[in-house]
């Protein structure tokens, strides 16, 4: 069975790289003890892992090791960035401007600062999925604290102009937080010259382990957050809670193997998306294209299939773990919010697909998937 | 000589067979959330290790909740309960007594143990619907709250308890009575670290510090780490399997090693000694000899101890747990934890004190 299911589900979640795995081992069996019991060797000898980990994480988006804080993944990162962000200005801002097509952790929990008396701005995306620079200048108010943008949306796959919102942030001294959880390691990011305040990154998105996620917190100028959580205040009192060293390790080496072949990785998933996108419109010719056609991550392409409008097509192809939505929300029969977003109807937005690909997608995988749409959708 | 590690209400060593349990996961794709094979797999796997916990804890699975660590389940229940009034007792771990700063502080005794009457004083005077969080078992003491004690007070003034059960689980039998809030964490029982749960026992609900997805019944958002929780449900099984056995085992060496103790300085004094203590901790001190002095020399000789919870760290502070206990300031300074698990072997036990003898010969 497990070799029938073809995997095109990569921004659902990565496997984890082998390379990853071998790192991680060691530290659940032989190097197990706590980071924080630095009262003896084998507790600073985890302690030292953990600050090897977190160097490889910053020297990917070029940030500096003090920046970089561990959580248990991006969802926590996200929330820690916008709540805790929000939270603790101190009441002198309290405005967010964020995007419906956002992922739903980010959209949460702007609905959750809305219930604190916070007031946020959900801006429209245009019908290609990109933001408007227009909607935004105009959206901010003298109070406006944080402008929260994904750089890639992880259903349609497009890539926000994030240099051009790091501007206008920086210059109007708002923060900018940037959900990178889908960008990470497969573009170039750089938070100094983007201008990026906070960044959230997830482990099981970059072939890490799950359960593991960083949120990058500038520095100089310093921005403060209040945490979710309260107790033995590690992670500079932003994040309590043991250090899993193994994950950690997993998620630095991640990063690592991410910074030497993101090249290499991007090459090989772009030339496996245009067979696809070929093959695809070669076998339905009326298949369209969800979000920009260009500017956008080489591993996605959300198609919809015209012809089969009002079906719902994920339940057609059971041999494809593709999917409809984002992974949390997938579960709902509910068609996806961010194509409805587009303005797809929702009898298009229900016969649309995610198919992502990764550093472990295959040539032939691609062939056999396409035999496999012509036979269960033709 | 062979390194010792007493240092497992820190960190236990990860269980054989949980380790290969959870490797065989970590290295599967597959996001439980996903409808297609690979997602209901995992989602699968992580549903199986809900079940298992949930019937150790004799609830159905709905009613064990997942997250990263027993700081974010203590955080979530302290916060989320939906109780106006919190109480708490004065030696609880910093994951229960930093979250709420109006919280009130129930004193314990010299031994570290609740203080009932004041408890019951206490409670009578609530209106509001009020918490009290008492932790099972203390990290750093090893002290056994009178849970069940405190468990029948709340029935009776119709207070929701939490009890931090961290320490306890896998080292005492767990109490039959009503407990509406308990978390415990996979890293103390042998299970791999990066997981957490929490075991809502009367089915009272939660609101969620983290929010996104829906994942956990809406209480808890965020990819579910499927490999640890699946680690975590074979370290549980086996902790609480062997419970009664490792408590006969741990305690005789614990015994021995205090003994020992006592009888090469009749200065040490044994923290919580008279009271009931799970059978793995030993904490003591010396007076006149800091505790960050012994760590060094103990750690130079491959001794892994500690001197309190090891968490903020890199300082070594005055133990609030201690202090609360009314122990004297020159003792205070001093004192060591010895925390042993599910792998400690007898010959650390013989080779701790054989060390230690070289270190402080017999005055």
């Amino acid at each position: 069975m497990e070799q029938q299911v073809l995997y095109f589900d990569y921004q659902a979640s990565t496997p984890t790289d082998p390379r990853v795995v071998e790192k991680i081992l060691p530290w659940f069996s032989r190097y197990f003890a706590n980071p924080h019991a630095i009262d003896h060797q084998p507790g600073q000898f985890a302690q030292q892992a953990i600050e090897n980990a977190r160097q490889q994480i910053a020297g990917l988006i070029g940030a500096e090791p003090r920046e970089i804080i561990f959580t248990s993944g991006a969802t926590e990162s996200n929330n820690l960035a916008i709540l805790g962000g929000m939270r603790g200005m101190g009441g002198r801002k309290r405005h967010l401007i964020t995007w419906v097509t956002e992922h739903k952790c980010v959209l949460e929990s702007a609905r959750q600062l809305e219930k604190e008396g916070f007031q946020v701005t959900f801006l429209p995306v245009q019908a290609d999925g990109l933001i408007n620079l227009q909607d935004l200048k105009q959206a901010i108010q003298p109070d406006t604290g944080m402008v929260s943008l994904m750089m890639v949306n992880n259903e349609i796959g497009v890539i926000q102009d994030v240099d051009k919102i790091g501007q206008i942030c920086r210059q109007q001294g708002i923060l900018f937080h940037c959900d990178a959880a889908q960008a990470v390691g497969k573009l170039e990011i750089s938070v100094n010259p983007m201008n990026m305040d906070l960044l959230s990154i997830s482990g099981h998105k970059i072939y890490g382990p799950k359960g593991i996620g960083a949120l990058y917190i500038r520095h100089r100028p310093r921005v403060r957050l209040q945490p979710l959580f309260y107790g033995g205040g590690q992670e500079r009192g932003m994040r309590s809670g043991t250090l899993p060293t193994p994950l950690c390790v997993g998620l630095g080496a991640a990063c690592e193997i991410a910074q030497q072949e993101m090249k290499q990785d991007a090459n090989h998933i772009k030339s496996l998306q245009q067979q696809l996108w070929r093959e695809l419109k070669n076998v339905f010719p009326s298949i369209r294209l969800n979000g920009h056609e260009h500017q956008r991550y080489g591993g996605n392409l959300n198609v919809c299939f015209t012809h089969l409008a009002g079906k719902k097509v994920l339940n057609m192809l059971p041999q494809l773990a593709v999917s409809s939505g984002s992974a949390c929300s997938a579960s709902d029969i509910e068609p996806s919010y961010v194509l409805q977003a587009l303005g797809l109807p929702k009898d298009l937005a229900q016969a649309s697909i995610r198919f992502s690909l990764g550093r472990f997608s295959r040539a032939e995988d691609i062939q056999q998937a396409i035999d496999y749409l012509k036979n269960r959708l033709l | 000589m062979k390194r010792i590690y007493f240092d497992h209400n820190a960190m236990s060593p990860i269980r054989p067979q949980a380790l290969t349990a959870m490797m065989k996961i970590l290295a599967q794709v597959g996001n439980p959330s996903s409808v297609h094979w690979y997602g209901r797999k995992a989602h699968h796997g992580l549903e199986e290790a809900r079940e298992t916990i949930a019937q150790l804890f004799k609830v159905t699975a709905s009613r064990c909740l997942f997250t990263a660590s027993c700081t974010e389940a203590n955080n979530m229940v302290l916060r989320g309960s939906g109780c106006q009034q919190i109480a708490i007792s004065a030696t609880e771990h910093e994951s229960v007594k930093a979250v709420v700063s109006s919280a009130h502080v129930i004193p314990v005794d010299q031994q570290g143990v609740i203080d009932l009457n004041y408890l019951e004083q206490f409670l009578k005077k609530q209106l509001a619907k009020t918490l009290v969080s008492v932790m099972m078992a203390n990290s750093e003491t090893g002290v056994i709250q009178p849970i069940d004690d405190i468990a029948a007070l709340c029935q009776r003034f119709n207070a929701l308890l939490h009890t931090d059960a961290t320490q306890a689980i896998g080292r005492i039998p767990l109490t039959n009575q009503k407990i509406d809030f308990l978390t415990f964490s996979s890293h103390k029982i042998g299970g791999p670290v990066g997981c957490g749960a929490i075991i809502t026992g009367s089915g009272e609900e939660i609101a969620p510090l983290i929010k996104g997805g829906g994942q956990e019944r809406g209480r808890r958002a965020g990819t579910e780490n499927v490999a640890a929780v699946t680690g975590f449900a074979v370290a549980a099984s086996q902790a609480f399997a062997e419970q009664a056995e490792l408590y006969i085992r741990l305690k005789q060496w614990r015994d021995e090693i205090e003994e020992y103790l006592l009888q090469s300085n009749t200065e040490i004094l044994i923290h919580g000694k008279g009271a009931d203590r799970i059978p793995n901790t030993s904490c003591f001190s010396m007076p006149h000899i800091t505790g960050m002095q012994q760590l060094i020399r103990l750690d130079l000789a491959g001794i892994a101890v500690s001197s309190g919870s090891a968490c903020s760290s890199g300082k070594v502070k005055e133990s609030a747990v201690l202090k609360a206990m009314g122990v004297p300031a020159a003792h205070v300074g001093g004192a060591l934890r010895l925390s042993f698990g599910w792998d400690t072997t007898h010959r650390e036990v013989s080779d701790f004190i054989s060390v230690w003898e070289g270190l402080y010969p017999r005055i």
